[in-house]
């Protein structure tokens, strides 16, 4: 699982710093660092819809750069504050609309054979169908630690929640997610 | 305490759910065009900022009494009493513009300015000060060049802006050249010379394909022009 460490705590730091100063290309840095996680995290959130989770992804980037002055390093790290605008964002689709989530489009490594490819796909898809069932509060949770590997003291600082109420909510996830597959014949 | 181990094919399952990414396109997009396209801030925190601006206002206010005068004399000519009061705001701005195109902008402003003090000050005897006034106004045609050629993503529109402004000033030193007396006249070709470099750097920054005043190529975007920018901006 990945772990942040204390050097890519200090880059992020170092980073920061310049952007606050206008610095485009340490911005530009943050970004390549946190767009595919931000990115993941928002397709998972809306319609699964890779269009609707780009232009949230450019939103919630501009969004951060405008704020960047704002940005106080000393109240949580740089990812708790992008996550941050990430969930008021996704928030505020919410708020605009409701959309039907629909089957992504996968990517399988080509090098496998077509039987195997097909079973991955449904594989795939009926984890992704059971994380969409969630609850949205599970669904975050489940998002968050276990596909962006997040630690709960990460995810504390960006939920707002303590780590024990965290801790017991990715259990409940887990649990409703094993649940749902069963329901859904995947696992027996 | 529950344990997690009961979870792992499930926990398993959910990390290659890892392999959700942004599209190749979309990144490299967002790399090359938006991020270039964010604007610029000044270096120095937001405090320091504004205790610069708010000091220069508070100066303005305190020496030229009501801020009534100081917007009177951004209507001033040379010549006239607020005119010094003008140049004075003029430098205040500039001071606290951080926006390259505005920069640029400003100093045109006190380039055009400088044009007039010429046309006023034309029939004088007084060539040091004409001479002067030409080498201000190259100056400050060499500063707003420079900020067009900072001005990133915006470029292109202020480099059209400013190689207009300098056509017309051209073609106004030039009348002027035919009026002034001989002493003047290598002053003005100074500036008339300034005016046509920074116009051809003007030329450079546009792409050829764009239409401009002085050159009629057909206009046209790729993949990762200004247009495409805006408009996904916009949408």
């Amino acid at each position: 699982m990945y772990k942040k460490s204390a050097l890519n705590s200090i880059t992020d730091k170092i980073l920061v710093y310049r952007a606050k100063r206008g610095d485009k290309e340490a911005y530009g840095k943050l970004y390549l660092k946190y767009i595919d996680s931000i990115y993941r995290y928002i397709f998972f959130r809306v319609n699964q819809n890779h269009e609707e989770a780009e232009d949230i992804t450019e939103i919630v980037f501009f969004k951060a750069w405008e704020k960047f002055a704002t940005f106080d390093e000393q109240a949580g790290g740089f990812q708790a504050w992008i996550y941050a605008i990430c969930r008021n964002r996704v928030i505020d689709y919410y708020k605009k609309e409701k959309k039907q989530t629909k089957l992504l489009e996968t990517h399988i490594d080509e090098r496998e054979n077509i039987e195997e490819k097909v079973l991955r796909e449904e594989e795939f898809e009926n984890v992704l169908a059971a994380v969409r069932k969630l609850p949205r509060d599970q669904g975050e949770v489940i998002s968050l630690k276990f596909i962006e590997g997040l630690s709960n003291k990460e995810m504390s600082r960006i939920l707002g929640k303590k780590e024990n109420a965290i801790r017991a909510l990715q259990f409940r996830a887990l649990k409703n997610l094993q649940m749902i597959l069963k329901h859904d014949g995947r696992h027996k | 305490m529950e344990d997690i181990s009961k979870y792992r094919e499930i926990i398993s399952e959910l990390s290659s759910l890892r392999a959700v990414a942004p599209r190749p396109a979309f990144r490299a997009r967002f790399e090359n065009l938006l991020i270039p396209a964010l604007p610029s801030k000044k270096a120095g925190g937001f405090f320091f900022s504004f205790a610069v601006r708010l000091a220069i206002l508070l100066i303005a206010f305190i020496v030229f009494g009501t801020t009534g005068i100081v917007l009177a004399a951004g209507q001033s000519k040379p010549g006239s009493f607020l005119y010094p009061v003008r140049q004075l705001v003029q430098n205040a701005k500039l001071a606290v513009a951080t926006n390259p195109s505005t920069r640029a902008l400003l100093h045109l402003e006190k380039a055009r300015d400088k044009v007039e003090e010429m046309q006023t000050s034309a029939s004088d005897r007084k060539t040091e000060q004409f001479e002067q006034k030409a080498e201000d106004y190259k100056k400050d045609i060499g500063k707003a060049v420079e900020e067009v050629q900072k001005s990133g993503i915006q470029q292109e529109k202020t480099a059209e802006t400013v190689n207009e402004f300098l056509e017309n000033q051209t073609r106004t030193l030039e009348e002027l050249m035919t009026a002034a007396p001989t002493q003047n006249q290598p002053a003005l070709e100074k500036a008339i010379d300034a005016s046509q470099q920074g116009q051809e750097k003007m030329l450079e920054v546009q792409p050829e394909n764009i239409p401009t005043p002085s050159n009629q190529s057909q206009s046209g975007n790729n993949e990762f022009g200004q247009e495409k920018a805006n408009e996904h901006r916009n949408r």
